[in-house]
């Protein structure tokens, strides 16, 4: 009998897990947290690579040698838009751009959309300026920033939005492979800031970031400490789910999409003006015009310590994994040890298989509905007191708030791992703070205990949560310099992280507020009411 | 002697010559477009007085190409059409050319009615146009051809009158058209690009333009010019036509042209074997307020006519031969006065424009909007569309519905919807045949009439990706149709009648317009191919490295046995002289007895043998 088969050291091996269990739980959850953490160091993560070769980013010579005039365009769009606004209407000026557009022997096409009132967008679209362009390169102009870019994307594909009505779209070209939003506040800037972080946590192709970061750019600073931040950074923007831009829109429609941001002049060595930023979007737009084949190679699961090192799914996984594991080794070791591992794991599986079949049960009923509704029907509609019946009639019988709080935790279980493969940003900061709390909640007869368990549960409840979001906002990522408007600061940040998660579900499809309202507040309502179970 | 000899071999050498009744004649047809385009028509008509039912049918050959005569003989073709095109014909900029075409390939032929199997003849004449034009054509397969039923008529006199089971249509959208293309046509010419009209055809500049097509288009004609339906004696007609569209707009900022800019050529003769060789230049202001320009050399007479709407046209006529020889060369060159001043472009009267809608790699779309801005005329179209069988078309999403043409269409609003009176529909087989649809329509005065269907993307076999999958797969452009009435007002159609130019000859009595749209390129589910290769490697070195020792690790129990505990001295010395004297003869039988005694696993104690024989050869050596 070897050591898997022989039933004396399996339960020899449980006895061990089991008589440990806090320990071991208490350990993966550090390992996972500072592995996680450590992923930001150089001798962790790996450098950036081109995996697509058609992007030869090293062969392209710039012609884009002086401004064209860009600085005159600007001077006087600026005027133009001082005489327009005397009359106080904030209106973006089609009428200069088309004429401009025009004049440059672009075709120039005015669309027009509306949600609630009718507003106008620019797009100008060019097929030739040198015989090398292989591809129509399309400029476009939007109005109201986000709800402009989709009502845009929406006519080119012909989908519709219940909330925003797209007009029918006069120029069109055929399938878009890449697209780059610019954001230029001033004349001369710092630095340029690559924004990847789409909609529901997407992002494009690491090709793509590759080709922008390797066009003349002020490198990011090396160093740990550097790497961490940027990282953090990058996945605090990623977890929410909302878009960073405007190219946030187009990953849905496999359109492999970022935003550059002019970062403004503070204290530093270098600036660019207009013709560098030129020269990087000549050069990003050349390497484009190369590819033959969409963005397929390279990763779409990967977080980035600094422009030029990525983390990809494999490196990030594995400590993910450890972070949830108090979870599952809980489940199966209570103090009284009556569910095992692999029953567990059985158990869990079931579970999930269950709730995917109640879901394509649903969905199957509704034909013709577009994948938008039917992904946030996909995640609302298994209601999570639906399958406790399966998964009690499964578990031996124990005491009721053990049985509880093992329905609980596999909850959780199943929940972190799906967000983590749609969003593992927001998995891993839903884990670091859900994971010790679930373990530890349990109901006591001490007062003391009790009272000290009340507020962990509420910081972690969505709302609290929220909060907690808001205030990190305030204080680390952008400081707010006067003490004194941080308080009133942070509660309109909630009120309107709020209403425009709200909004954003509607007019985009952001799946956010459906997930915490149909999945993460169910799961943590089963652990407040374990808190009033009756402890044995 | 000598004398009547080489009259005689003069003689044998030009009598056929002499029965060949055929002729030859070059023309070049020029129009500046809207915002600084130069459209660029070449056509070398041959024609033929011989018809099959004459006895010596394609035997003798002159100016007719022979390899291209042999190949319509052997299979029978009545009727062939084939365009090779790079770049996209833009209707709302360009206006009407005047051969439509495609992107990539296109061919078309009608086939006699004595022809047996039209399948195989079919399938034998794209591989020798195939072999014969340097294209693809090949993959002109039974999956990718279908058989219109309305779109396509015979353009000239047809043995059948057009029955559907005699013509072959096929596309191939991702065809690249180039020199390799472009020289097997040029060597059809009787002149070939040596003299005449020809030597513009500068491989360098053509395909540095905007748009460039190369066609060849055969058919039978009436020889005494009556109606085709009161045909009694026919004739053969070869058109090589060749359609650029240049914008000299790029390289300098002009839009000034000439045949040196363009060409890099100029004309210094005229082609011998042809009749005529004529350039015509429009010189018509299409809209008021357009640069004019003025022409040098100037031209030796302009023709001025008036279109049914009362248009006032001009163009200039150039007999090449007039201008050419005695060290004199041809260069017309027109120069602007103003400099150019982009404007919206004016679309033409009929317009159709095609996309994908939808995104997601299961189901998709195909939106096709077809525009009739004419504020009165009611206009007959048919739509034709394939797609491959690997689009699996959904014809009960198939939606007609026309909105006015200036109101604001939404993506989401809903027309007026029509049920198409008629409806020609072949649903396609996975691997064998292409889904195919055509819709004749009645377009009413200033709408826009949106045809759409959905599809199901098909999952392939992994051998049938190409290459480079992810570029995605082409779809055919629909093919709009309409029959051009007599008093429509386009230029080209006035064209036909005021200056007897054989270019329009096609729009005598039968005048169809062909609208070619946008082709599609649709990306299908595509697995990762480099995973295959990583799934391999990766699960044999687990098995070869990591599951034999699992297995063993998992399944069996291990003891540690020393063999220097267990042994005597009397082994020791017994196992050292069994070294030295006879390796191999009793170690078994000793095996056996250790293991009995022992109850070790023999696994265990075979490795160990084994290990310390070889530690003992190795002693040995």
């Amino acid at each position: 009998m070897g050591l898997l088969t022989n039933p004396q050291a399996r339960a020899r091996i449980s006895q061990l897990v089991s008589k440990y269990n806090n320990i071991i739980s208490c350990l993966c959850y550090v390992a996972g947290v500072l592995g996680f953490l450590a992923l930001a160091h150089k001798n962790v993560n790996a450098g950036n690579y081109f995996s697509e070769n058609a992007l030869l980013p090293g062969l392209v010579e710039p012609d884009f040698y002086h401004d064209f005039g860009a600085f005159a365009h600007l001077r006087s769009l600026n005027a133009h838009i001082r005489s327009l606004n005397e009359d106080k209407s904030y209106k973006i000026p089609v009428d200069w751009l088309e004429d401009r557009f025009r004049e440059i022997g672009l075709d120039v096409y005015i669309h027009n959309y509306s949600f609630m009132y009718p507003e106008k967008l620019l797009r100008g679209q060019v097929f030739t300026g040198h015989t090398y362009w292989a591809k129509d390169i399309i400029f476009l102009v939007t109005e109201n920033e986000q709800i402009g870019m989709q009502a845009w994307l929406d006519a080119y594909h012909s989908t519709q939005n219940q909330y925003i009505f797209a007009g029918e779209m006069a120029g069109r070209s055929g399938a878009i492979q890449a697209a780059i939003n610019l954001e230029i506040p001033t004349e001369t800037i710092g630095r340029l800031n690559i924004k990847p972080e789409g909609l529901n946590g997407q992002l494009p192709n690491l090709d793509l970031i590759n080709t922008v970061a390797d066009h003349r750019f002020p490198d990011s600073t090396s160093g740990y400490k550097h790497g961490l931040e940027t990282m953090l950074r990058m996945m605090w923007n990623q977890a929410p789910g909302v878009p960073t831009g405007n190219h946030g829109l187009f990953h849905r429609y496999h359109i492999e999409a970022l935003t550059l941001e002019g970062m403004r002049l503070k204290i530093s060595k270098r600036s660019m003006g207009l013709v560098d930023i030129g020269r990087v979007i000549e050069g990003v737009f050349r390497s484009l015009n190369n590819l033959l084949e969409r963005f397929h190679q390279s990763f779409f699961f990967y977080i980035l310590p600094s422009t030029d090192r990525y983390v990809s799914i494999g490196l990030y996984m594995p400590p993910f994994g450890l972070l949830v594991a108090p979870v599952l080794i809980k489940i199966s070791f209570f103090d009284t040890a009556f569910l095992d591992l692999f029953q567990a794991i059985a158990l869990w599986i079931s579970y999930g298989n269950h709730k995917s079949e109640v879901a394509g049960k649903h969905s199957e009923g509704k034909d013709e509905m577009s994948d938008k509704t039917e992904a946030t029907e996909k995640t609302s509609e298994p209601p999570v007191a639906e399958s406790f019946n399966t998964v009690i009639s499964l578990m031996p019988k124990g005491p009721d708030w053990q049985l509880l709080k093992c329905v609980g935790l596999l909850t959780v279980a199943l929940l972190l791992a799906v967000i983590s493969v749609m969003n593992i940003s927001l998995a891993f900061f839903i884990a670091t703070m859900w994971v010790p709390v679930m373990v530890l909640v349990r109901p006591t007869k001490s007062r003391l205990l009790r009272f000290l368990q009340y507020p962990l549960l509420l910081l972690v409840s969505p709302m609290g949560m929220l909060f907690l979001a808001c205030l990190i906002q305030t204080t680390v990522v952008d400081p707010v310099k006067n003490l004194d408007d941080m308080l009133p600061n942070m509660l309109t940040a909630v009120q309107t992280s709020l209403l425009t998660a709200v909004i954003d579900t509607y007019f985009y499809g952001n799946w956010l507020f459906a997930m915490v309202t149909l999945t993460l507040l169910p799961a943590w309502t089963l652990f407040w009411s374990l808190m009033w179970t009756h402890p044995y | 002697m000598t004398g009547i000899v080489s009259i005689l071999i003069l003689l044998s050498v030009f009598l056929p010559v002499f029965c060949v009744d055929d002729g030859l004649k070059e023309e070049l047809y020029i129009k500046p477009l809207q915002n600084g385009h130069v459209y660029i028509h070449f056509q070398f008509t041959t024609l033929w007085n011989t018809s099959r039912d004459e006895p010596n049918f394609f035997e003798h050959f002159h100016l007719f190409p022979k390899p291209l005569g042999e190949v319509l003989k052997m299979w029978g073709v009545e009727e062939l059409h084939l365009s090779l095109t790079q770049g996209l014909w833009r209707w709302d900029k360009w206006d009407y050319p005047l051969q439509e075409a495609p992107p990539g390939a296109e061919l078309w032929a009608w086939f006699h009615k004595d022809t047996l199997d039209v399948d195989e003849a079919w399938k034998n004449l794209i591989n020798i146009l195939s072999g014969m034009f340097c294209a693809s054509l090949n993959f002109m397969d039974a999956a990718n051809t279908v058989a219109p039923k309305w779109s396509f008529r015979p353009e000239g006199v047809s043995s059948h009158g057009g029955f559907k089971q005699f013509i072959r249509y096929a596309s191939l959208p991702r065809e690249m058209v180039c020199t390799e293309n472009l020289t097997p046509w040029k060597k059809l010419l009787p002149c070939g690009a040596r003299s005449g009209l020809g030597v513009l055809s500068n491989a360098m500049k053509l395909y540095d333009a905007s748009y460039s097509s190369i066609g060849v288009h055969f058919r039978s004609v009436c020889r005494d010019n009556s109606t085709l339906s009161t045909c009694t004696k026919t004739s053969v007609e070869l058109r090589q036509t060749l359609s650029i569209v240049f914008e000299p707009v790029l390289s300098s900022k002009t839009q000034d042209w000439s045949f040196k800019r363009l060409f890099n050529r100029m004309l210094n003769n005229v082609c011998p074997l042809a009749e005529s060789s004529n350039i015509y230049v429009d010189t018509t202001n299409e809209r008021v307020g357009e640069p004019s320009f003025s022409l040098s050399p100037e031209a030796e007479r302009v023709e001025t006519f008036q279109t049914p709407t009362g248009q006032d046209r001009q163009l200039a006529v150039y007999n090449v031969e007039n201008y050419v020889g005695y060290n004199r060369v041809l260069n017309i060159a027109a120069k602007y006065r103003t400099n150019l001043e982009y404007k919206p472009p004016v679309p033409p009267m009929v317009s159709a424009h095609q996309f994908q809608t939808g995104y997601g790699q299961e189901k998709g779309g195909v939106l096709c909007l077809i525009y009739n801005r004419s504020p009165t005329q009611t206009i007959p179209v048919v739509y034709m569309q394939t797609l491959p069988w690997f689009l699996r078309l959904y014809v009960h999403t198939l939606t007609v519905e026309h909105f006015p043409v200036d109101m604001h269409v939404s993506v989401s609003a809903k027309g007026n919807v029509t049920r198409p009176s008629n409806l020609y529909y072949v649903p396609g087989r996975d691997h064998q045949q292409a889904y195919f649809l055509e819709i004749p329509l009645w377009l009413p005065p200033g709408t826009v009439t949106r045809i759409s269907f959905q599809f199901e993307r098909a999952l392939l076999k992994w051998t049938e990706y190409p290459p480079d999958a992810n570029h995605g797969f082409y779809v055919n452009s629909a093919v709009i149709t309409t029959p051009v009435p007599p008093d429509w007002s386009l230029p080209r159609f006035t064209e036909i009648k005021a200056v007897k130019s054989s270019m329009f000859s096609r729009f005598g009595d039968l005048a169809v317009l062909r609208i070619h749209t946008e082709h599609l390129l649709v990306l299908l589910p595509t697995p990762d191919f480099s995973m295959p290769y990583n799934v391999i490697c990766l699960a044999c070195t687990v098995i070869a490295i990591a599951f034999g020792s699992i297995h063993n690790l998992t399944t069996r129990r291990f003891v540690i046995y020393d063999p220097k505990i267990h042994k005597g001295i009397k082994d020791k010395l017994k196992a050292l002289l069994r070294r030295v004297f006879c390796k191999k003869s009793s170690s078994l039988d000793d095996g056996k007895k250790d293991q009995d005694a022992r109850g070790i696993s023999h696994h265990v104690r075979s490795d160990d043998e084994a290990f310390v024989e070889k530690s003992g050869q190795l002693k040995d050596s």
